[in-house]
């Protein structure tokens, strides 16, 4: 309704300020306005002054980092004023595959794990899937066990990275395999992740299955498994300090791990699901820096950084676009190890600081092949240099005290 | 739900307003999804106003947990009043929880003004920083012409006189629409538009040397 009907008794500044006002609401809301500039180029001015201030509101609101944040307290909120009640956990897409499998949960997830570290490598070797047929037991929810036939092609690695699918397959299966197999033997003391634990890793098979399938991932999915990305980060950052809080560290790691990988074989399809994904990454990313923070990395958290810098040499080589989030966040993954490595380096093996030395190694090696405009990734490359001196320094000096005179 | 076009975090007026009753009663009884619906609809609004205000990424993320939690756990003692009331305003709703929301944001943010105040004796607006200090891990929107601009409007934001920049602050950042501002600010709304038209003009004048605001207006 017009405000007009009783400008009358209104001064003409009090005119002025409700026209504008009516007009800055259209434009909120509409994104647009009507007024021409012709006919009223004071309000047009001020108007111009308002989109503005909306576009600066907007952006601040629109980087990734906020949209990470936005998960994060979100699930830090939830996890505060919840009590006993799971209808968060278990309530979409994971959750039905959770309560499907609920009855044998124990074995299902050891299966799900060991078959996600096979699934994981195949996918990574060949993510395109293409001609082969190798059948690969894989247990999915919710049946118990079931066959798909994963198409395999020899290597697409060449050069610098032929060593990587043989690398990948020793690691994985090391340590998805022999650490996630224990994963719900080992999180039943722990009860605050221990859902988002299970959902993870139902959740990261899944992706990994239906990659194998060629079935796209629903953005529904993305979500929830971002939820318990989520939720794990927040149990760590706001959860007080007790002594359980290495063994959180590293159970989260090696979910987290797991489902960064997996997240990584996505082809989103559509712009929903491309920001679903790139969300999904970012929180995987700040809750893999929380797990960091309170435990020693793990051989897994180590093999996804491997595969994370090898899939970026391939794609380097391939001439695929690399986009400046996905360099940023694996700067960032890169940098959250290094700073690890530093604070537990006197209980850290050697051969923990010769599979980082190499990897980081690959990443500088690959970033330097690139034209780099951007300064941030430029001065968390040269972060990730000095990361590479100090690991060569570590790797020297464990191998001098190993050497016998 | 329902959003406002163009913002996407504040429900359209009218039945969305009925809805979000419908959530803050939810929220009220325990619901965690109607806590996290709400949470959804006020992150945006909450974490601009706190950025607007603290200048200081990490802060601001802390404040608006902060508050949230604050008003979620004392939900109960909120009740949905006046929901037609549209003081001498008929263009715009009034939405009562979000006044009540942002009265505890502002306390928050005045008992955080004061902390610091206390704790470090440092201007709470960092004169001689950036207003918006850079994010840890930087998106690849954030390209430098972005963060002046961020910056340069913020700095604009801050020369206005008290009265005229929480006009601003709540309006633009805030998300809130007349109403709700004149509700916080204890004013009438027609004194909050005539301080509305006063920022905006000078703003005008403080980003003239600054922007091509006709460019900016022949890109709506």
């Amino acid at each position: 309704m017009s405000m007009f009907k009783s400008s009358e008794f209104l001064d003409e500044e009090s005119i002025q300020a409700i026209r504008l006002d009516e007009s800055l609401d259209k434009l909120i809301i509409e994104g647009q306005s009507d007024i021409d500039s012709r006919e009223d180029p004071e309000l047009s001015e001020l108007l111009a002054v308002g989109a503005v201030l909306r576009s600066t509101a907007d952006d601040v609101t629109s980087r990734s980092s906020f949209k990470s944040f936005h998960m994060r307290s979100r699930a830090a909120i939830l996890h505060a004023t919840g009590t006993s009640d799971t209808s968060f956990e278990h309530a979409g897409v994971i959750g039905k595959l959770i309560r499907a499998v609920l009855p044998m949960r124990g074995s299902i997830i050891s299966a799900v794990s060991a078959s996600v570290a096979t699934l994981a490598v195949i996918l990574w070797i060949n993510p395109g899937g293409s001609n082969g047929d190798t059948s690969i037991p894989v247990a999915r929810a919710p049946e118990a066990t079931a066959s798909v036939s994963v198409q395999v092609v020899p290597s697409s690695f060449s050069g610098s990275t032929t060593d990587i699918p043989e690398s990948v397959i020793e690691n994985m299966s090391t340590s998805l395999v022999a650490n996630e197999s224990n994963l719900v033997e080992e999180t039943r003391p722990i009860l605050v992740g221990k859902e988002s634990v299970e959902a993870i890793v139902i959740g990261t098979n899944y992706i990994f299955t239906s990659m194998a399938e060629g079935t796209p991932i629903s953005v529904e999915l993305l979500r929830e498994l971002t939820d318990h990305l989520a939720l794990l980060g927040a149990d760590l950052r706001f959860s007080e300090q007790t002594s359980d809080m290495t063994a959180k560290g590293i159970q989260y790691q090696q979910a987290i791990s797991a489902a960064m990988v997996a997240l990584q074989t996505i082809q989103p399809e559509g712009q929903d699901s491309a920001a679903s994904l790139m969300v999904a990454q970012v929180v995987a990313a700040d809750s893999m820096h929380e797990a960091l923070e309170v435990a020693q990395v793990e051989h897994g958290t180590l093999s996804a950084y491997g595969m994370m810098v090898a899939r970026l040499a391939s794609q380097v080589q391939g001439g695929s676009a690399i986009s400046a989030s996905q360099l940023s966040e694996l700067l960032t993954f890169s940098d959250g190890i290094s700073t690890n490595l530093r604070r537990h380096s006197n209980s850290v093996d050697l051969a923990i600081f010769r599979k980082y030395q190499g990897d980081v190694g690959s990443l500088i090696q690959t970033l330097e092949s690139l034209d780099l405009g951007d300064e941030i990734i430029l001065t968390k490359l040269k972060s990730a240099e000095s990361d590479f001196v100090f690991v060569t320094r570590e790797v020297l000096r464990a191998e001098l005290v190993l050497r016998p005179n | 739900m329902p959003t406002r076009k163009g913002t996407s975090h504040q429900p359209d007026e009218g039945s969305s307003l009925s809805q979000e009753r419908e959530l803050v009663e939810l929220a009220s009884a325990g619901d965690q999804r109607a806590i996290g619906a709400l949470y959804d609809i006020y992150v945006v609004p909450l974490y601009r106003f706190c950025l607007s205000k603290l200048s200081n990424e990490t802060d601001a993320e802390d404040l608006t947990e902060e508050i949230f939690l604050k008003a979620i756990t004392s939900i109960e003692k909120f009740t949905w009043r006046d929901t037609k009331r549209k003081r001498d305003d008929e263009s715009s709703e009034f939405n009562p929880f979000r006044a009540w929301l942002f009265r505890i944001a502002r306390n928050q943010i005045i008992s955080t003004y004061r902390k610091r105040d206390t704790r470090n004796r440092i201007d709470v607006h960092y004169e001689d920083e950036p207003i918006w200090v850079a994010d840890k891990a930087p998106g690849p929107e954030e390209l430098t012409e972005r963060k002046f601009l961020l910056e340069q409007a913020a700095t604009a934001i801050e020369q206005l006189p008290e009265s005229q920049r929480d006009v601003i602050q709540l309006r633009f950042m805030g998300d809130m629409n007349v109403s709700e501002v004149a509700a916080l600010l204890g004013k009438e709304p027609g004194n909050v538009r005539v301080l509305q038209h006063k920022a905006l003009k000078n703003l005008r004048t403080i980003l003239a040397g600054e922007f091509d605001l006709q460019g900016v207006e022949s890109q709506r």
